[in-house]
């Protein structure tokens, strides 16, 4: 359902436009944690934690190594009780983790693959896997500042099945658009984000656009939509491939229950990333559930959708 | 507030009251005719030596009107290129002169480019108030060969560009929704083509232009900072005429004549860009098909003299914007429109020489319209305003020293806001029930007198009362912080929702230091009830306008200014200084962390209020006469916005927030057949939020913003040129070539900076590059060629 509708407006602007290449002299600014953390049912909790640098600072591997913050005091509290979590380097991180961090975090399984340069930090624990229903609240204590945040796991709500239709060029016989149909839950506030895996690749995000919320269209009994094959971020995208599946190919669904909270961080930076630059449009910026930093707590309630492409 | 408007009626309808002001005065009427011609010498000025300060201007058929009191007088009447006209007069009873003036023995005449001798600045009361002669704005240079009325204002000081190439203007630090632009009283809510590149207004079918920068007469209101009063033309009572443009990328006619000679004339006036027509032979075998876009312009109005004191005129426009569009091989399909439509009736009734009376019904309706096919859903957005008004104006001249303006104002607004619905094949459709129509009642009484006190100092005092009922249907919703409604309460059909009232006092002086210069110093507080917030880099036709309401409360503004005003060699020169401090509240906004997306609740959510203040410093100098015409104007201004819920209640510059903003406008008449016009102009660049820092999600860069518009943008200048050949006159054609060069020395101004990134998720070798954004950034020619018969 979203739709992204002014599109078409930066078409006509691109007639009369031109950018350049300028050197901008922006200000230092001031120094904030970044925090990006996960749980999903039947899994440890994992969280990165960062800090901002100047956008025109170096980005060697010794720099990119000095934004993970290290020592900082993280927990989790979930029903009465408190969970510490350990910093675990990328040299000691285990497959379980490995996968977690590819599936949650996009992390590329290359980087990850033993004997990789890859510098990686990432807070855990063994003690605590999610479940679905609960809330879990993040406290994170750093020198003299403290953040927090709370997330859920919620219900489980997966998709009723996936079917193809043709591309809509019959030249393009080999390739598919990917639907689903899905029944939404008669309350509202029901939001997913969804990956997609392709043979044997990661999970990607959805492409564009990851996520969406019922607000419009809450209890519908049978919706289809198309989905967006996801792309590696960063990658030039082909206007004629991106987005759809091959005949053939083994369709891998990641289909994830999130709150609001988590919905509007993905859905803000979708946007502020699609309309970076626009002529048409208005600035926009990422949100955060994070009370004290920037970035995300958010929950994962999965569940896994496979077909064959015919 | 019902009784509060019924009291205020009473008083209206008492007046005049013409006992109070009634010493003995007298009128002397007529017409100022070439003596050689008989033509009407429309704009001569007339004046009693004695008693300058109630000279005046003869109008568009000659007619002239003074008052004064019982005595002996020098009647003089001045055209330029013809002889000074002067008259003894002993006034004891109403005077009727036809005066008959001869063209001086070198008639400069043919070297006027403007066409009407106006009034001097230094002479009225009002301030930041500016006619613009259509004359002038013929000859200037243009964008796509299309003559402006909407960037022309732009070039005047306190007015400030909302971009390159763009129609949108700002005016002493208010927003683009506080600017009034009203075609024969009816408000055009979107004033502009293409994304504002064009305005909606066909210049030939344009009468007069006047811009109020603040400190508006009380017959206007509704808006905090300017308003912008367009006339249509009227048709010519006496022979039909054809005249015409042809331009590269759109043409016009206009067609005019008596229905009953010098009784009852039409106009029709018609527009269209063909970009669509010329290019699309071309882009036949590509998928997009042709360019599937155009815009185009109606223009009318039908003039009736019904007895020599009833006149009675019809106008309307209808202009909109179309195209449509397919994309990812027919897998996205769209189709679009929106546009302005109006009608106004209006009758005047003389009731004698000093009291009239001017009675409007204006419709005025915006739509826009996007609807789309994709995954099988067909969706439609729209939004709009239609607004039905009805308004009294009476004018009434009760002594040689007093000018009573007094009427009333009724319009009921309805106002769609953003909607949209999908429907796919199997009949599922949803929509964003929650957002519904919004109805209100804006209603408004006013009055003002122009006191001469003494020779040298005159008064405007003007009183307006405004208020706004919103009514229903209507519901509120309460909602937590994930946005889910908790709670609601329903207003049935009629019932009143929320009633805001407020007084609007206007207060402007005029002190003549001499002949020849004046002092002048105004005070208006002005209230508006319609808003339109946006924080995209160019108002967009879907942006919304939203009325006041239980989640809006108006907005308000107070303003002083004081000027000096200065008028050299009969108004061939004239130049002003004016210091205006501003103070605007209940400025609106969008929330921190706002992005706009589909939603089923009302904007009006995501608004948050604020004050904001201007304080500037705008100087003028023009040069009215002559070979060489034109102005220079300069403004040092500082605009800021305090918000408690934005940059953490610090105040922060205001996006167009601009120090220096100047301007140099010339037009010379090199030969009878040559005209050469130019323009630059220089700004301060645009306040903007730039990210300081970076961090990472998913491997992706992301940025930490710096505090609210505490990046300035580059400054912008911009020279413009033209030149007009003028055909060898023919008894059947005349006909002219206007050449421009937009941007002549390819100048790329800042439209916005944004900093890219590339590289792929997690790793080393991604870049981030920061990159400038400009619109037009080369030399634009264009030619049109203007024709009449």
């Amino acid at each position: 359902m979203k739709c992204n509708y002014i599109l078409w407006l930066l078409l006509i602007m691109a007639l009369f436009g031109c950018e350049d290449d300028v050197t901008l002299d922006l200000p230092a600014g001031e120094e904030q944690l970044v925090v990006e953390g996960h749980i999903e049912q039947g899994a440890p909790p994992i969280v990165v934690v960062t800090r901002t640098v100047p956008v025109f600072s170096n980005a060697t591997i010794q720099d990119r190594a000095a934004r993970f913050v290290h020592g900082a005091e993280v927990v989790v509290r979930s029903g009465g009780s408190v969970y510490t979590l350990q910093e675990v380097p990328a040299a000691a991180f285990t497959p379980e983790l490995k996968r977690l961090l590819s599936e949650q975090f996009a992390v590329p399984p290359i980087q990850l693959a033993t004997g990789s340069s890859f510098v990686f930090y990432a807070y855990t624990t063994d003690e605590l896997q999610g479940e679905v229903g609960k809330n879990y609240l993040l406290q994170i204590k750093y020198e003299d500042q403290l953040l927090t945040s709370t997330t859920t796991i919620p219900q489980l709500n997966p998709l009723l099945s996936l079917f193809t239709q043709p591309h809509p060029n019959p030249q393009e016989d080999s390739l598919v658009s990917l639907f689903y149909r899905y029944a939404d839950p008669d309350t509202l506030g029901n939001s997913i984000r969804y990956f997609t895996k392709r043979n044997s690749e990661p999970f990607y995000p959805g492409l564009l656009s990851s996520v969406f919320t019922d607000e419009l269209i809450n209890g519908a009994p049978l919706l289809s939509f198309p989905l967006a094959r996801g792309v590696p971020q960063g990658q030039e995208l082909d206007e004629e491939t991106a987005g759809y599946f091959g005949k053939g190919d083994t369709v891998t669904i990641r289909w994830a229950a999130i709150d609001l909270p988590h919905y509007r961080f993905w859905s803000t930076l979708e946007a502020e990333r699609s309309s970076n630059g626009s002529p048409i449009g208005s600035p926009k910026i990422t949100g955060s559930n994070i009370k004290g930093g920037l970035g995300i707590w958010g929950g994962y309630g999965v569940t896994y959708h496979s077909m064959i492409v015919e | 507030m019902r009784t509060y408007f019924a009291f205020l009626s009473f008083l209206l309808l008492i007046l005049p009251l013409p006992e109070v002001w009634a010493q003995k005065t007298f009128t002397i009427r007529g017409r100022v005719l070439d003596a050689t011609t008989g033509e009407a010498l429309t704009g001569a000025t007339i004046v009693l030596k004695e008693k300058p300060s109630g000279g005046t201007v003869a109008d568009a058929t000659g007619n002239y009107k003074l008052f004064a009191p019982a005595g002996t007088y020098t009647l003089v009447a001045q055209y330029i290129g013809y002889n000074t006209y002067e008259e003894q007069l002993q006034l004891d009873q109403n005077i009727e002169r036809i005066i008959r003036i001869t063209p001086a023995a070198y008639s400069v005449q043919e070297v006027e480019i403007l066409a009407e001798r106006k009034p001097p600045l230094t002479e009225t009361a009002t301030m930041g108030e500016l006619e613009l002669p259509l004359e002038t704005i013929k000859n200037l240079p243009v964008l796509f060969g299309e003559t402006d009325i909407l960037k022309t204002i732009q070039l005047l000081p306190g007015v400030k560009s909302g971009g390159e190439g763009s129609t949108g203007f700002y005016v002493r630090g208010g927003g683009a929704d506080q600017n009034m632009v009203t075609l024969d009283d009816a408000v055009v809510y979107n004033p502009g083509h293409l994304f504002n590149f064009f305005s909606v207004f066909n210049s030939d079918a344009l009468g007069s232009t006047t811009l109020f920068k603040g400190n508006m007469p009380a017959r206007y209101g509704g808006r905090l900072s300017s308003v912008l009063d367009i006339s249509m033309k009227e048709g010519d009572m006496s022979e039909y005429k054809v005249n015409g443009g042809i331009g590269l990328i759109s043409s016009k006619l206009l067609v005019q004549g008596p229905i009953a000679k010098e009784k009852a004339s039409f106009l029709l006036a018609g527009r269209r860009t063909y970009i669509d027509a010329l290019a699309n032979p071309f882009l036949r075998n590509t998928e997009q098909g042709g360019v599937p876009y155009y815009f185009y312009d109606l223009n009318g109005k039908l003039s009736y003299h019904i007895t020599p004191k009833d006149k009675l005129t019809l106008s309307g426009y209808y202009g909109r914007d179309v195209g449509d569009l397919v994309l990812s091989d027919g897998r996205f399909k769209a189709d679009f429109f929106w546009g302005n439509a109006s009608a106004t009736a209006n009758w005047r009734h003389t009731f004698n020489d000093k009291f009239n009376l001017n009675l409007s019904g204006v419709y005025s309706n915006y739509n826009f319209r996007f609807g789309w096919d994709f995954g099988g859903f067909n969706t439609v957005v729209t939004t709009g305003v239609s607004d039905y008004t009805l308004k009294a104006d009476f004018d009434f001249k009760p002594s040689a020293n007093h000018h009573l303006q007094y009427g009333a104002l009724y319009t009921y607004h309805y106002l769609q806001p953003r909607v949209g619905s999908a429907t796919n094949e199997e009949g599922l459709s949803f929509d964003t029930n929650r957002v519904r129509p919004k109805q209100g009642h804006e209603a408004a009484l006013y009055l003002s007198d122009d006191w001469n006190i003494t020779d040298r100092l005159l008064l405007n005092v003007g009183m307006r009362a405004s208020g706004y009922v919103q009514s229903g249907p209507f519901t509120l919703y309460t909602y937590d912080e994930n946005a889910l409604a908790t709670d609601s309460t329903n207003y049935g059909s009629g019932d009143i929702v929320k009633t805001y009232f407020n007084l609007e006092p206007r207060l402007s002086a005029r002190y003549k230091l001499t002949e020849t210069s004046s002092l002048k110093a105004a005070f208006s507080q002005n209230a508006q009830y319609l808003h339109l917030v946006s924080n995209a880099y160019t108002t967009l036709p879907l942006d919304v306008w939203v009325p006041s309401s239980v989640l809006a409360p108006p907005q308000r503004a107070t303003q002083v200014a004081i000027g000096y005003f200065e008028s050299i060699k009969q108004n061939e020169y004239e130049g002003s200084v004016e210091v205006y401090y501003k103070d605007l509240q209940n400025q609106l906004e969008y929330r921190e962390g706002f992005a706009p997306g589909p939603s089923n609740r009302d904007l009006e959510y995501e608004f948050v209020s604020g004050n904001g203040e201007s304080y500037g410093v705008e100087l003028f100098m023009r040069k009215n006469y002559g070979l060489l015409q034109g102005w220079i104007g300069y403004t040092l201004s500082y605009t800021d916005r305090t918000f408690h819920d934005l940059n953490n209640g610090n105040a922060f510059p205001a996006r167009f927030d601009r120090r220096h903003d100047a301007s140099v406008v010339a037009i010379y008449k090199y030969s009878p057949r040559w005209t050469f016009g130019g323009s630059f102009v220089y700004g301060t660049g645009d306040a903007t939020t730039m990210p300081v820092r970076k961090y990472s999600i998913e491997g992706n860069i992301n940025y930490q913003y710096g505090s609210r518009n505490s990046f300035r943008m580059e400054p912008t200048h911009r020279l413009d040129l033209s030149a007009t050949l003028e055909a060898k006159p023919s008894s059947k054609l005349n006909s002219s070539w206007n050449f421009s060069v937009y941007n002549v020395y390819g100048r790329r101004n800042p439209f916005l900076y944004y900093i890219d990134n590339e590289g792929e998720s997690y790793s080393i070798d991604q870049r981030v590059q920061a990159k400038k954004v400009s619109i037009i950034p080369f030399p634009l020619p264009s030619v049109t060629w203007n024709f009449n018969f």
